[in-house]
């Protein structure tokens, strides 16, 4: 059969699935945020535990995304430009969190971290907390966007080799200068598509969080669970409005997500 | 230009298991343009990077002008090294990037802005790129990118420039011009030159001095009408292009092969099976059969390619083995060959070597 006979039926599939499962869902959080009026909208957002779910979501983002960087960087320098036992292992284990469901990760940090954990008696002991308190959740979220920055950044880097960097040296520059002036502007459009693939699943991270952090409205209550909690005592519009929020957060990556990826063609 | 001599001793490299250089030791005269060539998974270009410092010798010791670098850190050797794929900085201009090697020197050492200037376009002037500084590396074509690299590399003055393959990514008329291009800059700068090059005729082309390796070890080094007129090995002999391999006997009066026994300067046991190597323009072809040591062939094939004409053809003796010979196109003339005609094949040289029953 002629593939001229499939084409209006893939796009017919595409834009049905994007409908159903995309647009239509979008357009209800929006005319859900507005159901009762702007006031209403304006209130949800601005009262007092909402703005503590965007402060300690915000929180999580900033304390995230740079220690990824830093670690997006380290692992996908040492993995592109060294050859070492155990580099497969390596490259393989950093995609780990994207197998394992979030939930499990949450677990595994009470496991660890819980009164009843591992670490739990001796966390108590020296009065830290972890577990249904801030750090659980930054942990939960540092484990599940883990991969987004160093896997943006390996095979680009990899592609690049490590010609230039070796000319640097060559020419007289140290180690830090070669990456500042040559690794780093070679791979700053990839960096900045991990960071902001990163931010964009700290912001949403929903399962792993909502396993650490016991939901204490005012205090370690992120925005989606937040989204949640407000959902379950029936606060529809309130609800829905944090959702819109967060979907504009999203659709804004998403811009700058289009504006780098062209940048990165081109340049 | 404060050039240096190179001297190597005892370079051995091994990654785990596999030894990719044994022992080399060679020496690079101050000024001199050295080609070391070699065919790939030879040890050529690691040879090249340790001599850079960009890897690291399992044994063995590397002197600049006497002075042992062993462990001196690439960035503090002062060598010019140029890569095969160019390995341009992509984000900055062609001028930027033959200003890189000066901007990055410690404050004390660094020149000002006006010098740095000044020596950009100089050097622009010298790979002949003049009115090009504000391009990027990406709208130059590959000839011109391999000039950049170059003269980026010379901006720092190096003690040493040293080149991997760097003709090896252009097209064959680019790299025809560069190379006889790089003799003449070679002779502007005088700085000590090696570079690194699978291919026998761009080495003997344009270095002073050939070294020829294989499996890590220098096989034959030498002046490129040393190499060429006298190779030392049938690695040479396959190595430096097409051979015709003609086994023998060694006896008293010289080699017998197929019956004509052909004057051998050098000594042979008696009996020794051999193999002689004539390269197909040292032989010549003749109608009839002369005073001394003819091989009889029949023309199978001709194939003229411009001046030069290719000629195939069968031996008549016990062997009846293909041959290859070269003639140019007024020999071939001259004599009217026809396929099918008997003629008399001479060999005006070769070299014969041990028959080694190993020898594939």
């Amino acid at each position: 059969m002629n593939t001229k006979t499939y084409k209006p039926l893939l796009i017919f599939i595409a834009f049905l699935f994007l409908t159903l499962f995309l647009l239509l869902p979008l357009l209800i959080i929006f005319i859900g945020a507005f159901s009762q009026g702007f006031g209403v909208f304006w209130h949800s957002i601005t009262e007092p535990a909402a703005r503590h779910a965007i402060f300690l979501t915000l929180l999580v983002v900033v304390v995230t995304v740079p220690l990824h960087t830093l670690f997006g960087l380290s692992a996908a320098w040492a993995l592109t430009k060294y050859r070492f036992r155990g580099r497969q292992l390596l490259i393989t284990l950093i995609e780990i969190p994207f197998a394992v469901s979030p939930v499990i990760a949450g677990l595994v940090f009470i496991i660890l971290y819980g009164v009843n954990g591992f670490l739990g008696e001796w966390l108590l002991a020296n009065n830290l907390q972890i577990i249904f308190a801030v750090p659980g959740i930054i942990f939960a979220t540092m484990f599940v966007t883990l991969p987004f920055i160093a896997r943006e950044l390996i095979p680009l880097m990899e592609a690049q080799g490590s010609d230039a960097e070796e000319a640097s040296l060559t020419l007289g520059a140290g180690g830090f200068r070669t990456f500042y002036h040559v690794t780093l502007p070679a791979i700053k459009w990839g960096l900045l598509y991990g960071v902001i693939l990163c931010s964009a699943r700290a912001i949403g991270e929903f399962g792993a969080v909502s396993v650490v952090s016991g939901r204490i409205r005012g205090a370690t209550n992120t925005m989606p669970l937040h989204v949640e909690i407000l959902y379950n005592e029936y606060q529809f519009a309130a609800a829905f409005s944090v959702a819109l929020l967060m979907s504009l957060f999203a659709i804004f990556t998403i811009v700058i997500k289009q504006v780098v990826e062209r940048k990165q063609q081109l340049g | 230009m404060n050039t240096m001599s190179i001297t190597i001793t005892g370079i051995t490299k091994d990654f785990g298991k596999t030894e990719v250089l044994k022992n080399i030791n060679l020496t690079v005269k101050e000024g001199e343009l050295l080609a070391l060539l070699g065919p790939s998974g030879s040890g050529k270009t690691t040879l090249l990077r340790m001599i850079a410092g960009l890897e690291h010798a399992s044994k063995g010791e590397i002197f600049f002008d006497g002075n042992n670098v062993t462990n001196v850190n690439a960035k503090d050797r002062n060598v010019g090294f140029v890569f095969q794929h160019y390995a341009l900085f992509s984000h900055m201009k062609v001028k930027d990037n033959i200003a890189y090697g000066l901007r990055v020197k410690k404050k004390k050492d660094r020149p000002t802005k006006s010098q740095i200037d000044s020596k950009v376009n100089e050097l622009l002037e010298l790979v002949k790129l003049e009115g090009l500084g504000e391009r990027y590396p990406s709208q130059l074509s590959g000839g011109q990118k391999q000039r950049v690299a170059l003269a980026r590399s010379l901006a720092i003055e190096p003690s040493v420039l040293l080149l991997d393959e760097p003709f090896g990514a252009l097209d064959a008329q680019v790299r025809k011009e560069l190379r006889r291009w790089l003799r003449t800059l070679h002779k502007q700068t005088g700085v000590t030159t090696v570079f690194v090059t699978h291919d026998q005729e761009e080495a003997l082309d344009v270095a002073d001095q050939v070294i020829v390796l294989n499996d890590g070890e220098i096989i034959q080094e030498g002046t490129p009408s040393h190499i060429y007129d006298s190779p030392n090995s049938p690695f040479m002999y396959r190595f430096l292009g097409n051979a015709n391999e003609l086994k023998g006997t060694a006896t008293k009066e010289g080699i017998s092969i197929g019956g004509v026994t052909l004057a051998s300067g050098e000594p042979h046991a008696d009996g020794a099976n051999v193999i002689s190597y004539v390269r197909p323009h040292e032989i010549s072809l003749a109608h009839a059969s002369g005073n001394d040591h003819h091989l009889e062939v029949e023309i199978t094939k001709t194939h003229p390619v411009g001046p030069i004409v290719f000629i195939e053809a069968k031996r008549l003796d016990g062997d009846r083995e293909r041959i290859e010979i070269e003639l140019t196109k007024g020999s071939y003339d001259n004599l009217s060959i026809k396929i099918g005609d008997i003629m008399y094949a001479r060999v005006e040289r070769f070299g014969t070597f041990q028959a080694n029953e190993y020898m594939i």
